[in-house]
């Protein structure tokens, strides 16, 4: 597991715990993020941790805004922007 | 037009005005066959405040009573009825629950024509709408059918669209897409008790929604829901938040075919502009040429100002002044960008707050010794709530505190306002008024 997706995932469940939500059984790359038991709201709050945890937010350094479905999606679009 | 039930003498009775989620199909004929079952003789020239409702009913009772009542008082479904809030525009009747029975003649399988007296609708009718986002208590806006109704037309002949919002239809933005429908002939999705934007988008993707209203953070939200590609949008809308240049481009690319509208509007001034050409801002022209009978300036603060029509009143006085939007602006090249709020309110995702009433919250806590509440910009929501704290002598932030905080916010105000972040507060600025200093909306 690349250590993008170790933060990506451990930010999820901290967040999950924080706003009291209760995550999915599995998490895997097919889980729609919006139905892994975060709402909106705690999705605004994952991306602002994972910024201060990483350093950046890939949906302001982004010059075509992709919203990401799954979370397969979405560990995809962190694991791209780690790069640069 | 006089009235909203006026429509209902003139349109071809047989075409279909609705689709409610429970009671399917509704024509112009089912509707005006309901009001002309019930006596308006109780409710001409009173004042009507309607309560919690569902959609249908609420939308019946406003082409019922409009032309009729003296005022209808929109009141949010927040709010109790009986808050003493209320007392300043005292209420004749309050019409809540099942409302005047309207709908409930609608699910009637064949329902008798009880035919009440025929009334005259040639009232100017008031409608009064609440504010959001306020220290305490709601402001009151007073609007009539015309200011109300100023944009709303049949934009593009020939193109029926069926429009659909995430909106409550008491806000000001689902008012406007409730009488754009209703003043454009073009179908409304009611979508009433569906709850989550999940289950309001599979619905709007169910009923062939093709035009559609929203937030910029509700269209981010609902673009990562697998449906949104089901979707076939001719007219998208956005509002009530700043729409950035990313997500106009984003919605071009997903729906080429649609025409993209962002419209700037609030309770207080109404509509004030819609802007059509895709880009964010609007164009500089709008400052020198009256957009929709508003003229618009900016003022020394860097502020936008309004200058509405003058169909609307005042809750203050008749006089129509320029209007403080509060709204930083900035000209960049030929356009005039929105740069945030200048009074601290923080909107998170069309949500607004103001970062006093969550302080004088939290500082009800004994372990905190002082808090500043702020935003944290989100490149999701807008902004998303941070309160920056210095702890009571002897308590540490620490993760039992946070909890604390959190825990004591979310008893006592909606999601939305409770704080997101918990950090260390520097030492605090009080600046020459002796105002606690909350910088400048750029910092």
């Amino acid at each position: 597991m690349s250590s993008t997706r170790e933060a990506v995932i451990a930010a999820i469940k901290e967040t999950a715990e924080v706003r009291e939500a209760q995550l999915a059984q599995d998490l895997s790359d097919q889980t729609v993020l919006l139905e892994s038991g975060i709402d909106s709201l705690g999705f605004a709050i994952l991306v602002a941790r994972l910024e201060e945890e990483l350093g950046y937010d890939p949906f302001l350094l982004m010059s075509e805004p992709i919203y990401p479905r799954t979370l397969g999606e979405f560990i995809n679009i962190y694991e791209r922007f780690a790069k640069k | 037009m006089k009235n909203l039930a006026e429509k209902l003498e003139i349109i071809e009775k047989d075409k279909k005005i609705w689709f409610d989620q429970e009671l399917g199909d509704i024509f112009y004929s089912d509707i005006a066959f309901a009001i002309a079952c019930i006596d308006g003789r109780e409710f001409a020239k009173k004042t009507i405040g309607l309560g919690r409702l569902s959609q249908i009913e609420l939308a019946m009772s406003m082409i019922f009573l409009d032309g009729l009542a003296d005022s209808i008082v929109l009141i949010p479904d927040e709010v109790d009825v009986k808050d003493a809030r209320l007392n300043d525009i005292p209420l004749d009747i309050i019409v809540e629950g099942n409302g005047l029975g309207l709908s409930k003649i609608l699910k009637k399988a064949k329902p008798k024509l009880i035919q009440a007296p025929k009334l005259q609708r040639d009232f100017q009718t008031k409608w009064i709408l609440s504010t959001s986002g306020t220290t305490g208590f709601p402001k009151k806006i007073e609007h009539n059918l015309n200011s109300l109704t100023r944009t709303a037309k049949n934009n593009r002949p020939g193109v029926d669209l069926l429009w659909g919002s995430f909106y409550n239809l008491k806000r000001f933005a689902g008012l406007q897409v409730f009488l754009q429908s209703w003043i454009g002939d073009n179908q409304l999705i009611l979508t009433d008790g569906l709850g989550t934007a999940k289950d309001i988008l599979l619905a709007l993707t169910q009923a062939k929604c093709s035009a559609l209203s929203a937030t910029p953070s509700m269209w981010r939200n609902i673009s990562m829901f697998p449906n949104f590609k089901n979707l076939n949008l001719m007219q998208i809308t956005l509002g009530g938040e700043i729409a950035d240049q990313p997500l106009l481009d984003f919605l071009r690319r997903e729906f080429p075919r649609a025409r993209i509208t962002h419209i700037y509007a609030s309770t207080e001034a109404g509509v004030g502009f819609a802007v059509n050409d895709g880009k964010a801002g609007f164009p500089v022209e709008y400052l020198s040429i009256p957009q929709k009978n508003n003229k618009l300036k900016i003022g020394d603060n860097g502020n936008l100002y309004i200058l509405p029509a003058d169909s609307v009143k005042f809750n203050i006085s008749n006089k129509v002044e320029w209007i403080d939007t509060g709204d930083a602006v900035c000209i960049k090249d030929d356009r005039v960008i929105f740069m945030g709020r200048t009074n601290g309110s923080i909107n998170v995702g069309g949500n607004k707050l103001m970062p006093e009433e969550v302080e004088s919250i939290i500082y009800e806590l004994d372990s905190i010794a002082f808090v500043q509440v702020r935003a944290r910009k989100s490149s999701i929501l807008g902004n998303v709530v941070e309160a920056a704290v210095i702890p009571a002598r002897g308590v540490n932030i620490d993760t039992l505190l946070k909890r604390q905080i959190i825990d004591h916010c979310k008893k006592k105000m909606e999601g939305y306002k409770v704080p997101a972040f918990i950090v260390p507060a520097e030492e605090p600025v009080i600046n020459f008024a002796g105002k606690l200093s909350r910088g400048k909306v750029n910092e």
